[in-house]
């Protein structure tokens, strides 16, 4: 997986990046089981993962199950790779703004 | 969190949501650990047994990890396999080469010593297998956390 910190403007809106970061700490994860979790309506989640789909980040499997369909949805090898370039931007410039720490002894 | 979130606020993010999916696979673990651990005693125990009931204790093992794995999926909402968390999954291939370990020498016991009762080597077995299994699975947690942990 490549660490090289890329930004990548599809996958931070805050939404994208919640379901990126619940997706990266599974293999799949249900449709309802994401939409619960960041808090947001079918139509708003079905609107993230289609540009989310687009982008070639994510894949969505349909399985029925007890007469019910379910939806599982899983980042591709292509949005594991940016969610961790990404991420490790994100450390990059979190670690340039972090303020400096205060000296030792002397701060009193 | 805003429409353009800081560094920090997106790092926070990642870090809440994965925290929200290791709650929902931690939620019940302990249930779960025992189911498997009962059952991966049950096939590596198995092994101890004479055809076909040591190849029906293998398969009927397989079955049931598929079927716990199913019940978990639909229980969390989520699908994590033990080999696919990058660090934890080396937690999940020693696991798997100790469980290999004890039916290979369950399998040499009872070829070389034939006077052992089959059903003390069933026992002993299964009994290592089960204490393995737990650890191992419990093991296997605290790496997991602590990958999700980490942000990567």
């Amino acid at each position: 997986m490549s660490r090289v910190p890329q930004f990548d403007p599809v996958i931070h809106a805050p939404g994208r990046l919640q379901i990126c970061a619940i997706l990266s700490a599974a293999d799949e994860a249900e449709f309802a089981m994401v939409r619960d979790a960041i808090a947001v309506s079918d139509s708003v989640l079905s609107k993230h993962l289609k540009q989310l789909e687009e982008a070639g980040y994510v894949r969505l499997r349909k399985q029925a199950h007890a007469g019910r369909q379910r939806t599982w949805l899983s980042l591709t090898p292509a949005g594991r790779t940016a969610f961790a370039a990404h991420v490790a931007e994100l450390q990059r410039l979190a670690a340039m703004t972090a303020p400096e720490p205060l000296g030792q002894g002397f701060s009193g | 969190m805003s429409e353009d979130p800081t560094p920090a606020e997106a790092l926070e993010a990642i870090a809440r949501s994965r925290r929200t999916v290791h709650d929902r696979v931690a939620a019940g673990g302990w249930r779960y650990d025992l189911t498997y651990a009962a059952i991966v005693a049950g096939m590596v125990g198995g092994q101890a047994l004479d055809i076909p009931f040591n190849v029906l204790a293998s398969t009927l093992g397989v079955l049931a990890l598929a079927l716990i794995f199913q019940h978990e999926s639909r229980r969390t909402g989520l699908r994590i396999t033990g080999v696919s968390p990058r660090r934890a999954r080396w937690v999940a291939i020693a696991m798997g080469l100790l469980f290999a370990a004890v039916m290979l020498g369950v399998v040499y016991l009872r070829r070389t010593a034939s006077d052992v009762p089959v059903g003390l080597v069933f026992a002993a077995a299964a009994a290592v297998a089960f204490g393995l299994a737990l650890i191992g699975s419990r093991i296997w947690r605290r790496v997991y956390r602590a990958e999700m942990g980490t942000g990567e």
